[in-house]
């Protein structure tokens, strides 16, 4: 189930909030969130939910044996079961198939193994739950269902953000009353659910048009033919491609983190943003502490640091790093154009930190805009598995295939995407956001103004972009192409 | 990597009743979506059955096919979809602006040879065939007054679902207009020629005239030759030219595209749909005619039957629907003594319309009222011409409009959809219905399909 699905929104949702509210101890809220978050991985993965129990039950147990253990040796011992555990399933269920290409054919059971939702997400999570225990820095939970809620949690289960144990530790089980901001939650979530329906979606639309669906793309069968489509766009529209799927990606993402911090509001959870408008950095060094922040603390945490960080020789500290980004990559997907995505930035950054970094701080707009081509360029490594494809899209897009610079039928694309666009850049970059600051300001003067603005932002906006993304979510549904049409 | 920065949000603090109006609209909104009378099972403007809640198997619940399937029955038939839809279409309006749109992707096609026989070369769009508007002017006959009679039940237009995938392609907005793109396939092309021709050759020594008269799509027809060539559309004079430069001589081949192009300022294709007007079948009916020596009836001996406001099959699908206008079905009357037999999908077979009274019908059902919608058979008869030779036109939902004219000049026109047809090939059919004629007439998107030409492989009993 997703956020975005109707049946999300007009039945496990509503569902979930109206047993929550029905409780009134912290602990029946608890249960119902547990259930509700059961139901909600089991709706996308019924086999998968006794995986995602045992993997709970696994890093319950050993957190709890790392805080009995008397002794350095058998806390580092746990943890390691731990990871052991942890790893090895992911390793199981995400990389076998890529693993096994290594060494030559991929057997068929390996090849038949389903990808669990989520898997990467929850995974993490639990390890850091034990490692932050081991630390001291969090509390080892005594009842396995509380972790088991911390891991299932439908909030942050299957998209992220990757939310650390002791962030909300107190708020999920101290027994204090929560202090739900229902206002904020509302708004927050609306304001991700009309980021998802009313933009990311036809930007994503208008980028598989032009640049190939992900379906289309990953049929090797069809390999020559795409490869053709995309030498043979023009150079605009290879653009006009990329540019819709790259805000179609980061809109998409980060309104998953919008709607989570927003439900997590309503009940009083406050999870940690997860985006910071990353289009508007000038370094790619920037970039990656806007961009999926979660993922990216975790890998510092966790990897970095402990492979010694930057308080190392250079060298070691450039190997740290490269191991950093590789896992970074290789977290996005089993395929190694992820593993190139990844020492794609991590390139970058080695060049930001040894050459780079004092000219881009002096250049604003030119920073900006090798930032942009940096991401950009990401963004075709990272779209497609096959580097041909990569290949073509990006001598497409300096007209190096001997493609056109522009064509009736992409004037056409752009004509008549050109608003969706520009509110879409809008919605990539803080304007919005200061723009609300600055009016909230002006009206804090006089009490009338506030609750105008009030009415507003917190009642009348989300009411409309709720409405207008239902619309857009049923729309979805329209499909008159599946069937025979004379 | 800093720590999370905490946006620097405003301390000011909104109370907890601002949110009751979000929590309203949800609370009704789920109400409403388990009623589950509200829930539609049919799309009129999809022409196909929403998803139904699925059954229940323990099979479906482990693989995840239940979840999923509710998710997709749960959206598929909200309350009120057509009005939703209806509203997030306009809202996508607001996209941009453009007076030519594009839904979908329009394919790569073949560039078409030049036929190797000289073809006779069609009149090209007059050059007041620009692209907008003025492109697709209805003459605006008078409406006609009608009694309003109790509405007859209709089957669907379309096929069931599932049993074909044949995806048109894009569609294009011009204007006020919808099309349909067309591209060319050489490969699909020379396969149609090669079926055709093997079924002329097998009906040609039993005295059986064999006429192709494909009809050209909107797209072809309503758009000048050099906008087809910059969005990627083949043109469908030379799709026909190739076509019929392919055939042999045991085939008679009728210029539909050169018999309609001339009328292109008149209302001969609906704008929001993707079929011809009748009228525009009327032109293609005269060509027939004067192909094989019939006198062709004139438009004036049938009587205008005006179906009121329709919206047709693309409507959904514009990128602008605001600027869509909307269409009108005009049904002609042929005289004479005449009945329709429909042998419909179950194996019934009843006298019904051969144009049944849609005027108090849904807006998006009027072109159901030609042959009373799409049946694997259905034969019209002139009983007063009982010595009229006898017709079979393979047809798909094109022919509808069409078949009508035909009672004019035959004593029994066969009319065999051949998507739908079962009961037995082509040949055994002109032997048991002693037929003099037979009109091939698959709309120009289905010879340049695969599953039409496959079809029609098997209708013929003609294997390529």
């Amino acid at each position: 189930m997703v956020f975005s699905s109707l049946v999300f929104l007009y039945g496990f949702f509503s569902l979930s909030l109206l047993a929550y509210v029905l409780c009134k101890t912290q602990k029946a809220q608890n249960i119902v969130l547990l259930v509700f978050s059961l139901i909600f991985y089991a709706w996308g993965e019924p086999k998968y939910v006794l995986l995602l129990m045992f993997m709970a039950f696994a890093s319950w147990f050993c957190a709890l044996q790392v805080d009995k253990a008397e002794t350095k040796r058998s806390q580092r011992l746990w943890v390691a079961v731990a990871a052991v555990i942890d790893i090895g399933l992911i390793g199981y269920f995400k990389y076998a198939g890529l693993i096994c290409s290594v060494f030559g054919t991929v057997p068929d059971f390996i090849r038949s193994i389903a990808l669990p939702i989520g898997i990467s997400f929850y995974t993490f999570q639990l390890l850091t739950y034990v490692i932050d225990v081991s630390r001291g820095d969090a509390p080892a939970q005594k009842s396995y269902w509380n972790v088991l809620l911390y891991a299932a949690l439908f909030h942050q289960c299957i998209a992220g953000p990757i939310v650390r144990y002791k962030t909300i530790d107190r708020e999920l089980f101290s027994g204090e009353p929560r202090k739900p901001e229902l206002a904020a939650g509302v708004s927050r979530f609306c304001a991700g659910l009309a980021k998802k329906a009313l933009l990311a979606n036809p930007c994503g639309e208008l980028a598989e048009t032009l640049i190939l669906s992900d379906s289309v793309a990953a049929d090797v069968t069809q390999l020559a033919a795409n490869v053709q489509t995309l030498e043979s766009l023009p150079v605009l529209g290879a653009w006009l491609g990329l540019i819709a799927y790259a805000l179609h990606i980061y809109l998409d993402f980060s309104a998953y983190s919008d709607m989570a911090i927003g439900m997590g509001k309503m009940i009083g959870l406050h999870y940690l943003e997860n985006f910071n408008y990353p289009y508007i950095s000038r370094t790619v060094t920037e970039f990656w502490r806007r961009w999926h922040m979660s993922l990216g603390t975790f890998f510092r945490d966790y990897v970095y640091i402990p492979l010694g960080g930057s308080r190392c020789s250079k060298l070691r500290m450039v190997f740290n790093t490269f191991v950093v980004w590789a896992l970074t990559g290789l977290w996005h997907g089993a395929s190694w154009n992820f593993l190139l995505w990844g020492l794609w930035f991590f390139l970058f950054l080695m060049l930001e930190r040894f050459l780079l970094k004092r000219w881009l701080e002096k250049l604003p707009v030119i920073s900006n805009l090798y930032l942009l081509a940096v991401v950009l360029i990401g963004w075709v490594i990272f779209r497609y598995s096959n580097i041909q494809l990569g290949g073509a899209l990006i001598k497409s897009l300096f007209g190096l295939n001997g493609n056109a610079l522009s064509s009736f039928t992409t004037e056409i694309q752009l004509k008549s995407h050109m608003f969706l666009l520009a509110v879409a850049v809008i919605a990539s970059t803080p304007v919005m956001k200061w723009l609300r600051i600055k009016l909230e300001a002006y009206a804090c003067g006089s009490d009338t103004m506030i609750k105008i603005w009030d009415m507003v932002f917190y009642a009348v906006i989300p009411v409309i972009l709720l409405l207008l993304s239902t619309a857009c979510l049923v729309g979805d549904s329209y499909n008159p192409f599946i069937y025979f049409q004379f | 990597m800093s720590e999370m920065n905490p946006k620097s949000e405003s301390k000011h603090t909104p109370g907890w009743e601002l949110s009751v109006p979000f929590f309203l609209v949800l609370a009704v909104l789920t109400v409403v979506s388990f009623i589950i009378p509200l829930r539609p099972t049919q799309s009129y403007t999809e022409k196909r059955n929403l998803a139904e809640f699925p059954e229940f198997s323990l099979e479906a619940l482990v693989s995840g096919d239940y979840f999923d399937d509710i998710t997709l029955w749960f959206s598929d038939t909200f309350p009120g979809r057509e009005s939703w839809i209806s509203f997030s279409s306009n809202l996508e309006s607001l996209h941009g602006y453009s007076e030519i749109a594009i839904s979908g992707v329009i394919m790569e096609n073949d560039a078409i040879p030049v036929a190797t026989e000289a073809p006779t070369v069609p009149p090209t769009a007059p050059a007041d065939t620009a692209v907008g508007t003025e492109a697709t002017q209805p003459t605006e006959p008078e409406p006609t007054e009608t009694e309003a009679t109790e509405p007859e039940p209709t089957e669907w237009g379309g096929i069931d679902a599932g049993e074909f995938d044949l995806t048109p392609g894009a569609v294009i907005q011009v204007g006020d207009s919808l099309f349909n793109s067309l591209g060319f396939s050489q490969y699909v092309s020379d396969r149609y020629i090669r079926i055709i021709n093997g079924f002329a050759e097998i009906m040609a020594p039993k005295g059986v005239n064999v006429i192709s008269a494909p009809p050209p799509t909107a797209i072809g027809i309503m758009i000048e030759g050099e906008y087809l060539d910059q969005l990627n559309c083949a043109r469908q004079n030379e799709i026909i030219n190739y076509l019929h430069s392919g055939m042999s001589d045991d085939v008679i081949t009728v210029d539909t595209y050169s018999a309609i192009v001339p009328h292109n300022s008149e209302y001969i294709y609906f704008r929001t749909d993707h079929h011809w007007t009748a009228l525009g079948a009327y032109y293609s009916y005269r060509a027939i005619c004067e192909t094989l020596g019939y006198t062709p009836a004139e438009l004036s001996d049938f009587e205008e039957w005006d179906q009121g406001e329709f919206l047709g099959s693309l409507a959904g699908q514009a990128s602008r629907p605001n600027a869509v206008r909307r269409d009108n079905v005009y049904a002609y009357i042929p005289q004479g003594d005449i009945t329709c037999i429909i042998n419909d999908d179950y194996g019934n077979v009843f006298e019904g319309d051969l144009l049944a009274d849609m005027t108090q019908r849904d807006v998006n059902t009027k072109y159901l009222t030609f042959l009373s919608g799409d049946d694997p058979m259905t034969q019209v008869t002139n009983h007063d011409l009982p010595d009229a030779p006898n017709c079979l036109v393979i047809k798909d939902s094109f022919g509808n409009c069409f078949v009508p004219f035909l009672s004019q000049n035959y004593h029994n026109v066969y009319a065999v959809d051949y998507r739908k047809y079962v009961a037995m090939n082509m040949q055994q059919f002109c032997e048991i219905y002693d037929i003099d004629d037979v009109i091939i007439m698959p709309y120009l998107i289905a010879t340049q399909s695969i599953q039409g030409n496959n079809l029609l492989s098997y209708q013929f009993g003609v294997y390529y």
